[in-house]
């Protein structure tokens, strides 16, 4: 491929995948318990964000969506969802008595 | 003498490298604060044209007789909403902006708590400052969590109505529909309110 073809390719996927971000965005809401200090991850995007209160709300690309805890330096999927355009889903981590595995209950 | 012009243009070039990096500090420890502050300007604007918009909604919705109509419309003012959310959201610009801008000015009167360069009331001056900052910074911010919780409401009751909308139809419900299409405009209606005095209340830092 010629330079200049390359680069106005670049430009138009650069300026595609921008208007794919901000087009297709839907939100969710995660509900930690006091205490939780476990490194989380909507994929493989680590949610860098403090958990006021508890809970945090970021805002997701659309299409499923794997919610992961970093554990000795491995991925533990702890549940998968659908984010939708502008809307909001609620996941809540939760850890029983007898199992120290944290589980999620959903709230679409 | 081309000795001297030149012995003169090094000073110059010294004293200015010595000097811009401690302009720029100066600079810098206000920068995120004031950033913060403009763009909390910017988004009270928006967040009163969407409110109009919000509002203007209620009403068009509260009149209609056709669900389907009523539906788009109630898309579309999930739109609006989720407009507001995205940079109050955790993640998103304004709020990552005001945790840095807190971060910058709680380490600013850390520093000069510990000052000694100056004398005892011109330290406390600057203290007094810098405590007054990290304050508002710190209403500003919990005043955008307060906005992203009402966001965060309305979105909900909007997308639950719309899907409890949609079921009563596959059911044939219309009337039951367009009862709940009309209390679904009362709420937005009282969300509206709540968020044009959220909004009002809103300071930016330095203000």
């Amino acid at each position: 491929m010629r330079p200049i073809a390359r680069r106005i390719m670049g430009v138009w996927l650069i300026l595609f995948g921008v208007t794919a971000c901000i087009d297709n965005a839907g939100y969710v809401e995660i509900k930690t318990f006091p205490g939780f200090n476990v490194p989380l991850y909507l994929d493989a995007v680590k949610v860098g964000v403090p958990f006021k209160n508890g809970s945090a709300v970021v805002r997701q690309q659309v299409g499923r969506t794997t919610l992961q805890l970093e554990r000795g330096g491995q991925f533990l999927p702890i549940c998968d969802f659908d984010v939708r355009k502008n809307r909001i889903v609620t996941v809540k981590i939760i850890v029983s008595a007898f199992d120290r595995t944290p589980r999620c209950e959903l709230k679409k | 003498m081309r000795r001297f012009t030149s012995f003169l243009s090094t000073v110059v070039l010294l004293v200015g490298i010595c000097t811009v990096p401690a302009i720029s500090a100066e600079t810098d420890a206000v920068t995120p604060v004031e950033e913060f502050s403009r763009q909390i300007d910017q988004l009270k604007n928006t967040f009163t044209e969407l409110g109009k918009k919000i509002e203007d909604s209620a009403k068009s919705i509260d009149g209609m007789t056709d669900v389907e109509k009523a539906r788009q419309e109630i898309e579309s003012l999930r739109g609006i909403v989720s407009e507001l959310l995205g940079p109050v959201s955790d993640n998103g610009a304004v709020s990552q902006l005001g945790a840095k801008a807190l971060k910058h000015a709680r380490e600013k009167l850390r520093t000069l708590e510990q000052e000694t360069r100056f004398t005892r009331e011109e330290q406390q001056y600057l203290v007094n400052e810098w405590r007054k900052l990290v304050e508002e910074t710190e209403r500003a911010t919990d005043d955008l969590a307060a906005a992203r919780g009402e966001f965060v409401q309305l979105l909900r009751v909007l997308q639950t109505r719309e899907d409890f909308i949609e079921e009563l139809m596959q059911i044939r419900r219309a009337a039951e529909a367009a009862k709940v299409i009309r209390q679904l405009a009362n709420d937005i209606r009282a969300a509206s309110d709540a968020l044009k005095s959220l909004i009002r209340a809103i300071k930016p830092p330095g203000v």
